[in-house]
């Protein structure tokens, strides 16, 4: 008995692991079923328009972008953020005094980061298909393709301005495929720019110029594809890749040549056709320069400069052309504002900016007509004939006692600049840029050479109460084309009657004198080297701070000059309202606060080394190695 | 003439059938036994004048009792008048047999009865002491004695005492212990008793834990270190994982940070052997995978770990980075053993970075801009206000770490256990308390406490039930629940904090009550103290459901098992935070004295409500195994077979699976020669079907010299000399950053917005990882050979020779190019890392007289990895640069050759460099800047020149050694424990003094110790500074590198035992007081900062060293 039931026992164990073991063979044969599929993603409007927006998401941001991550502005004449920042891995202001070499760290790191987005652009290309039941049409699905063709383009010009040499590659790869199809070299400038403005020109025929639902604002037009192929034409046409001998011998891993030494007066002739083409499409779809008036008729220069920036399109501003709806505005406009009224107040401008700004009266600050005075302070406030509430409204631009640096200067100073002792409206009190008091050092959160930056910082930001008013990201307006076109068409045809009549625009809204017409102008430009500078001067102001003047002192090959040697300001560490320069503790006077370097190597970026190391078809670029 | 008096057979059903009834629902198994009759049963019963024969008959009716006499011996005639109620069978019997004036001696469940023994009868109750050792003259501990009738029941204690109390009719007690042959030792008149316990069949019969079971000692041939729990007790900190560094041969361990309830050790079975994510052991707590973090030393019965194929190959796809097997206490055979245990100390850092004051501080920015030719910033009167106190309001002079630290924090443990049990049910359970307050300091002035602490309650229930003869269940329950408070922010982040904050830029809370900080930054006090607090509460209940079945019936030797076990864990955590209104550093004082303040940010009155984070995983696990040991004269052999299948859900995708079997055979031949074969064979769901299971072998060859019959006449030398060799497979199924690596994933990216008012937004979709259908687990081959020996029989000597070499390893390719615009590079299994050293224990235990006993032991573990095979950039492919041939982890940098002096310029004034001096590109260099190697030769210093510096930041060698010294009731033990091979590079963001223009940092009190214009030495701690980040200066090069080696006290401890007399009437058999030091001593090259610690600026929670006094106490 006794033995059985233990038989029984055992048996019933036996089975149960038999049991365990036969049960479970499938006890693996798992595998998520959420996973998101290609296919899946493109049955789906919702889906595919996230696939859309993931290529679009590396469109530089004209705010935050321009200042932190890529630093455009910082990285020419224009911006100085607070030197102390680069413990916060501001690694351009390394890149400003000479810290740069291949192996540093770039946050946008383009050679890596755009190719992702073009290979999901053609992914995009390949996949994309009508969608009746969820109203994606035909129509629409070609619109997107040729939206997803602009981006590729679009990000292969970003590539051709910053890195010059690129490997071009069309199409997908395969992700065994073998090294040789893998390991390109890179192809030579001209044929990569050839490629882009030809289809960017086609792409412009296929899509529209604007959209009419409010909601696809931002996505891309024909206006934005020849705003994009007149910029890279331009650059295309100027003197650091047209004939610039500096780069013979460079050649990639085929032997080509990947610069052209000879110089080509047709590539200057092509970007005016191109800005030239771009203005006629851009008035025939509505665009026309933002202007606003006062109440007796005559232009505001103060607000309508400063509002171009912040007004919608819905709300009057038709001058943007490709503009980027959401930025990171919040830590710009923080950045930027004082830090006794709540801001983190390091965002600096240079001295040179300053100097580059024209007197009242149009001319620049060295012409000996000019009136400019630096020394002293001013006995009486300023009055002029705007709204612009900023400087204790009523149309005062000055207080009494500002140092006499910044009186009589003209309107988009004022709006481009925050100096010690300019009225804060928000905090109802002057600045105070002393070191020691509310807005001063000596913390590295502070304007370390006695400027903050004003352009495209909203007055109404309060960043004690969280409030941010929203504007988009212009990333081009029609105040751009004008001064491309003057400058490609000075080149090409010096004596064409737009360069004057475009620049006089840009002057007319800026509140400054034209040249050769309307009240108190000046002098026309004598030569085609006079109008260059003048051209040349025009877009330093008009332009500043929008992502440009990089590229612009670039590809005018004037880094050297411009970039290279001691950085001015106001004295960081004065404490005393004094311009006596024999006062240690005098503020106001010019000091050093940063020594910058630019060779001939920094024209164009290193290409990371880390893909270097990884391509043996790679060459660095010249002067990295 | 012996007569049996009674047959009949009635059962003791009643225990067995209400066992049966409360478990029935959690078992099948059902069985028939012989009854065990229980002694401590108790009875009510009357005999009014009954002849002793009718008495025997009712006790048989009523308890099953058989009693068998000879009539010679007792009349059964004499009348008997007697009352029990509720009275122990036990006492009822020795009352009647007292009565009769005979003895009797119980067996099963018969009753012989014997000649009246004289001799036994003038006995009167008595107690009797006396010590129990092995014949190496060792104490043993819990050895258990009882009186020959079983009624009393006693352990020994930790120095092998015991005392026990005599029945009037016992004539000899038993001594027995696990691994020894039980002793019967016969009464004497008088005097203590020393009982010198033999060896079981000389120790070969003693069990040990390996994986899925346990084995005859003489039959082990894997590389297996076990250790006696009570080690684990030797410090006071939280994680028990902080006391296994040089505790045990084979573990690399380092404790990284201090902080309560984030002071885990890290540590690896005989290093690190994969580049892969994957680096820890398996750690199974009584068979089930868990985490020994959190268990209470006081819970462990044994902790082994397995560290080559032989041992751990079972394991399969698990075991790669070696095994730990702990099994918690189960309970003995005895009467409930009742020990209390409370430990109450005092921590302190062992080593904080010191910092300079306000004033050397400015007077150090100044000399930075003076050098160079401009006047300082910070006047004269300013730094002399600070120096003077004058206006701490304007003129602060804060140690941020001192400001945010207390001195001294506290901890305290407490444990209770209970074990005992009887032939049927046996139990343990443990419960212990652990307290650990933290060295934040708290605003008394607040409601809330945010200092940081700890409270956590463990419980664990451990209960063997024999429902049969041949039938065992088994279940277990434990658990514990951690709370801890703390400010609600990482301890980390205000480490560093208080680190980025220079000393003068404003107090921590101006006189007049506002809270300054400075835009953007932070007041680090204000974190700690003025931001609310957080309350984090994890539980976790571990279960364990086990049957055993013997089998023997069947065939000799063989036993089915079958164990269930599922896990719980939680963790939520709640928020009260609140922001204080911050000020602006005031510019000065008003007319009125006040000060100049202007608001930063509006903070709130109340504390907010967050639940912050809420999450568990759970684990159910199943296994079953049929073991089968038998001995054919001198053929042993042992086998084991196992099905065992893993679900591990932490709220992921899918849980996480694993399935398998596993197999042991052994054969060993007249204990001398073992042979060993492993396998496991099991699979994991992270691969493409098809490639989910492997296969993984081990085979183990043994000696055992000294049971050799020629060896007998040395054995009083080599009491025991064994060598194991194994070689095997194991395998790694946890592949790090990629699931499901076989399929192609869709990642989300930055999306982007469209519309005139922004409001289309759309989350951005791209191509994710490249599904590689070929993927499979990571293999390593592990070899091992071993060598045991024991000298003088005092002597054990282990040493271990390994060699690991491990291939598949899973890895993102890195030799693909960015500008093929793969989101992420490719995976692969790719590596290949061969790991090879040494690992050795010495252990000395010698009773030098009876008074003194010492023991001495020292382990020394030697892992050295080295990088095989991995996809590397082709440029990198062969330069210094490439860590291939490296081991894992090693630091690279540039070489320095000293600081640049004015001979290196060709323009001091513009920093131009001799032609002949290689061109540094990192940043223009001036004097007293390091410079550095040109290491390939081309006229320029830049990444191309990075090389191997210094080692890895893991230590290479993790070695320890101590000794404990008995002298009578007092003992003392110490413990030793370091590293070497160990580096780090230290720096980091405004390490370098004055780096961000005074804005952030702190600096060191050796800031003296620099390059200066005037004082150009090259031996200096410090470059030139600058008031800028030197990119320069800042990089990683042997400038910064430093040999992190240390040794430390890890452990001192001073005891005293009360003597028994005072403690006899108390019913305590033992009670010692102790004084123990942790971490009191630590000696290192590196002296800013604890060397252990896992940061290159020294900010971060210290590793505590503790002073405590405690108390141990066992009843009786």
């Amino acid at each position: 008995m006794k033995t059985i039931k233990y038989k029984i026992n055992s048996i019933l164990i036996l089975a149960v692991l038999g049991f365990t073991a036969t049960s479970c063979s499938k006890y693996l044969d798992k595998s998520p079923d959420d996973q998101l599929t290609l296919e899946m993603i493109f049955k789906d409007k919702t889906r595919t328009e996230d696939w859309l927006a993931g290529i679009y998401s590396n469109v530089p941001d004209p705010y935050w972008g321009n200042t932190r991550t890529l630093g455009w502005d910082p990285l020419s004449d224009d911006m100085a953020p607070s030197t102390g920042w680069e413990q916060f891995g501001w690694s351009v202001i390394g890149m400003q005094t000479g810290n740069w070499n291949p192996s540093t760290s770039w946050d946008p790191n383009y050679w890596v980061e755009l190719p992702k987005r073009i290979r999901s652009a053609y992914i995009f290309l390949d996949n994309v298909k009508p969608n009746p039941a969820q109203l994606v049409t035909e129509e629409e699905v070609s619109l997107m393709k040729a939206e997803a063709r602009f981006m590729i383009a679009y990000y292969y010009t970003l590539l051709l301005e910053t890195y010059g040499a690129i490997p071009f590659h069309l199409g997908l790869t395969d992700p065994n495929a073998s090294a040789e199809e893998l390991m390109i070299g890179q192809t030579p400038f001209d044929q990569v720019v050839q490629w882009a403005e030809k289809e960017l020109l086609d792409l412009s025929v296929i899509l529209p110029a604007k959209y009419s639902a409010a909601q696809k604002y931002g996505r891309a037009t024909s206006i934005m594809c020849l705003a994009v192929r007149a910029r890279l034409l331009l650059f295309a046409a100027s003197p650091l890749v047209n004939g610039n001998t500096a780069y013979t011998g460079f050649v990639n891993n085929k032997g080509e040549t990947i610069f052209d030494g000879t110089y080509s007066a047709d590539k200057w002739k092509t970007a005016a056709g191109a800005s030239r083409l771009l203005l006629e499409k851009a008035e025939s779809a509505g665009h026309k320069l933002y202007m606003e008036y006062n109440a007796d008729g005559t232009i505001d220069p103060f607000l309508s400069y400063q509002n171009m920036l912040f007004r919608r399109p819905q709300d009057g501003n038709d001058e943007i052309l490709f503009a980027r709806p959401e930025c990171n505005i919040w830590e710009y406009d923080r950045h930027a504002q004082p830090r006794g009224t709540g801001g983190n107040g390091g965002l600096g401008i240079t001295q040179s900016l300053v100097d580059a700004f024209f007197m009242e009266n149009g001319r620049a600050i060295d012409d000996p007509l000019s009136g400019y005075q630096e020394k002293g302070f001013s006995k009486a406030a300023e009055v002029r004939n705007t709204r612009w509430a900023e400087s204790q409204g009523n149309g005062k631009v000055t207080l009494e006692g500002t140092y006499n640096m910044y009186t009589h200067r003209e309107p988009r100073f004022y709006i481009s600049v925050l100096y010690n002792g300019a009225w804060y409206r928000r905090e109802n009190r002057t600045t105070e840029f002393y070191s020691g008091n509310w807005d001063g050092g000596p913390t590295h959160d502070a304007p370390q050479n006695g400027y903050l930056v004003r352009k495209k910082v909203h007055p109404d930001h309060d960043p004690r109460n969280g409030t941010n008013p929203y504007r988009p990201g212009i990333l081009y307006r029609l105040g751009e084309v004008y001064l491309n076109y003057a400058e490609a068409l000075n080149e090409s045809e010096p004596n064409h009657p737009d360069i004057l009549k475009y620049v006089n625009l840009i002057r007319l809204r800026a509140g400054v004198p034209q040249y050769g017409s309307g009240k108190d102008a000046l002098p026309v430009p004598s030569s085609q080297e006079a109008m260059r500078k003048a051209i040349w001067s025009e877009r330093r102001v008009e332009l500043n701070n929008e992502g440009i003047r990089y590229r612009d002192v670039r590809r005018w090959k004037i880094g050297e000059a411009v970039l290279n040697g001691n950085f001015y300001g106001m004295n960081f560490s004065g404490t005393e309202k004094d311009d006596n320069e024999s006062n240690p503790k005098a503020f106001f006077k010019r000091s050093v606060y940063q020594k910058r370097i630019f060779t001939a190597k920094n024209y164009w970026f290193p290409i990371p080394q880390v893909e270097i190391d990884k391509n043996p078809n790679l060459v660095q670029n010249p002067g990295w190695k | 003439m012996y007569k049996l008096l009674m047959t009949s057979r009635k059962q003791n059903k009643f225990a067995r059938n209400f066992l049966c009834l409360f478990f029935g629902s959690l078992i099948w198994l059902f069985s028939s036994a012989k009854p065990i009759f229980d002694v401590q049963k108790n009875i009510t019963i009357d005999f009014n004048n009954l002849p002793v024969k009718q008495v025997f008959k009712e006790l048989n009716t009523k308890t099953g009792l058989k009693f068998i006499y000879s009539p010679n011996d007792i009349d059964d005639s004499k009348r008997i008048s007697m009352s029990f109620k509720e009275q122990p069978i036990l006492t009822v019997l020795d009352k009647i047999f007292l009565s009769l004036k005979v003895s009797y001696t119980l067996n099963d469940n018969t009753i012989i009865v014997k000649r009246g023994s004289k001799q036994a009868l003038v006995q009167e109750d008595r107690l009797i002491e006396g010590r129990v050792l092995n014949k190496r003259q060792v104490a043993l501990a819990n050895a258990t004695v009882a009186t020959g009738l079983g009624k009393n029941k006693t352990s020994t204690d930790d120095n092998g005492q015991f005392k026990l109390r005599l029945d009037p009719q016992d004539s000899y007690f038993t001594v027995s212990l696990v691994g020894y042959v039980s002793q019967r030792v016969p009464l004497k008149t008088n005097g203590e008793y020393t009982v010198v316990l033999a060896d079981s069949i000389s120790a070969l019969d003693e069990v040990v834990v390996v994986g899925f079971g346990t084995q005859r000692r003489a039959s082990v041939v894997g590389a297996i270190t076990t250790i006696e729990p009570k080690r684990l007790q030797i410090g006071t900190s939280r994680s028990m994982s902080n006391n296994l560094a040089g505790q045990l041969a084979g573990i690399i361990a380092v404790q990284r940070s201090g902080e309560p309830g984030y002071d885990n050790s890290n540590f690896w079975i005989r290093g690190i052997s994969t580049f892969g994510g994957s680096r820890g052991p398996l750690i199974l707590v009584d068979g089930v995978e868990r985490s020994l973090d959190n268990m209470d030393p006081e819970e462990i019965e044994s902790f082994s770990i397995l560290k080559d194929a032989a041992a751990s190959a079972v394991y399969g796809v698990r075991g790669a980075n070696g095994v730990i097997l702990i099994n918690t206490k189960r309970g003995k055979v005895g009467k409930p053993n009742v020990s209390a245990r409370f430990e109450q100390g005092i921590t302190s850092p062992v080593q904080l970075p010191k910092f300079v004051g306000a004033a050397d501080y400015l007077e150090v920015m100044n000399s930075i801009r003076e050098e160079r030719g401009e006047q300082g910033l910070y006047s004269k009167e300013r730094i002399e206000n600070i120096r003077n106190h004058t206006d701490p309001d304007l003129y602060p002079d804060v140690n941020w770490l001192d400001a945010v630290l207390r001195d001294h924090a506290g901890n305290s443990r407490a444990n209770v256990s209970v074990n005992g049990g009887s032939d049927i049910l046996r139990y343990s359970l443990v419960t212990s308390y652990y307290r650990e307050g933290g060295l934040i300091e708290r605003d008394e002035k607040q409601a809330w406490n945010s200092s940081s602490r700890l409270n956590r309650y463990n419980v664990r229930s451990n209960v063997d039930i024999n429902v049969s003869p041949t039938t065992l269940f088994r279940l277990n329950i434990g658990g514990y629940l951690q709370d801890r408070t703390r400010a609600p922010q990482s301890v980390d982040e205000l480490f560093q904090e208080a680190f980025t904050i220079p000393p003068f830029v404003h107090p921590t809370i101006y006189s007049s009550g506002e809270i300054p900080r400075t835009p953007q930054r932070t007041n680090p006090w204000a974190l700690a103290t003025q931001r609310g607090y957080e309350r984090i509460s994890a539980s976790k209940i571990e279960s364990l459901f086990a049957v055993e079945q013997d089998l023997s019936f069947w065939l000799k030797g063989l036993k089915a098992r079958g164990l269930f076990s599922f896990d719980r864990y939680s963790n939520t955590s709640v928020v009260r935070s609140k922001s204080p209104d911050y000020y602006n550093p005031a510019i000065g004082r008003d007319e009125n004295g006040k000060l100049k303040l202007v608001i930063d940010s509006y903070g709130q009155e109340f504390l907010g409500y967050e639940k912050n984070s809420d999450w568990g995983d759970k684990s159910m696990y199943l296994e079953g195994a049929i073991n089968y040991v038998q001995s054919f004269g001198g053929h042993n052999v042992e086998g084991m077979f196992l099905y065992n299948q893993r679900n591990y859900d932490n709220g992921d995708l899918l849980p996480y699976r694993n399935q398998g079997i596993a197999g042991r055979f052994s054969y060993n031949y007249s204990n001398r020669y073992i042979a060993e074969f492993n396998f496991g064979y099991n699979g994991s769901e992270n691969f493409a079907p098809g490639k989910r299971y492997g296969f993984f072998p081990s085979f183990a060859l043994g000696w055992y010299i000294s049971e050799e019959p020629f060896m007998e006449h040395l054995k009083s030398t080599f009491s025991k000399v064994k060598l194991r060799g194994s070689y095997g497979l194991v395998g790694n199924d946890k592949l790090d950053g990629r699931r499901f690596a076989y399929i192609t994933t869709i990642n989300e990216t930055g999306g982007y917005s469209w519309g005139l008012n922004n409001d289309f937004k759309r989350n951005g979709r791209m191509e994710g990882d490249q599904g590689n259908s070929g993927l499979t687990w990571e293999t390593v081959a592990k070899s091992n050979i071993g060598i045991e020996l024991g000298l003088w029989k005092a002597l054990e000597f282990q040493l271990d020779l390994f060699n690991e070499d491990r291939k598949n390893i899973f890895m993102q390719r890195r030799s693909i190019p960015g500008s093929s615009g793969f989101t992420n590079a490719p995976w692969a299994n790719f590596g290949r890392v061969n790991n090879k050293g040494i690992d050795m224990s010495l252990e000395l235990n010698k009773q030098l007289n009876p008074n003194l006993f010492l023991s001495v032991r020292s382990t020394f573990t030697y892992a050295l990895n080295k990088i095989l095979e991995q996809d590397e950039p082709s440029a990198v492919i062969g330069t210094s640069r490439s860590s291939t041939g490296k081991p894992i982890g090693q630091l690279f940098g540039f070489i320095d050759e000293g600081l640049f002096t004015d001979a290196d310029f060709s323009d001091v004034a513009n920093g131009t460099l001799r032609p002949d001096i290689p061109k540094h590109t990192f940043g223009p260099v001036r004097p007293g800047d390091i410079k550095y190697r040109d290491l390939n030769g081309d006229g320029v210093v830049d990444a191309l020149d990075r090389t191997a510096i210094g080692g890895t930041e893991d230590p290479q060698i993790v070695f320890g050694f101590g000794s404990n010294l008995r002298y009578k009731a007092v003992d003392f033990g110490f413990f030793f424990q370091g590293v070497s091979r160990t580096y780090r590079i230290i720096g980091g963001s405004n390490f370098i003094p004055g780096s961000a223009n005074g804005a952030m940092g702190n600096m060191f009190d050796n800031v003296s110790d620099r390059w200066t214009v005037d004082n150009p030495r090259q031996d200096v701690f410090y470059p030139r500074l600058s008031d800028y980040q030197s990119a320069n200066n800042n990089l990683a090069s042997t400038w910064w590198l430093r040999d992190m080696s240390f040794i430390r006290l890890r452990n001192i401890e001073v005891g005293y035992s009360l003597p028994p007399k005072l403690l006899d009437h108390l019913a305590i058999r033992n009670f010692r007081v102790f004084i123990r030091g942790n971490n009191l001593l630590t000696v290192s090259d590196f002296k800013l900062w604890d060397p252990e610690l896992g940061v290159n600026n020294g900010m971060r929670y210290p590793i505590m060293k503790s002073v405590s006094m405690g108390l141990e106490l066992n009843f009786k």
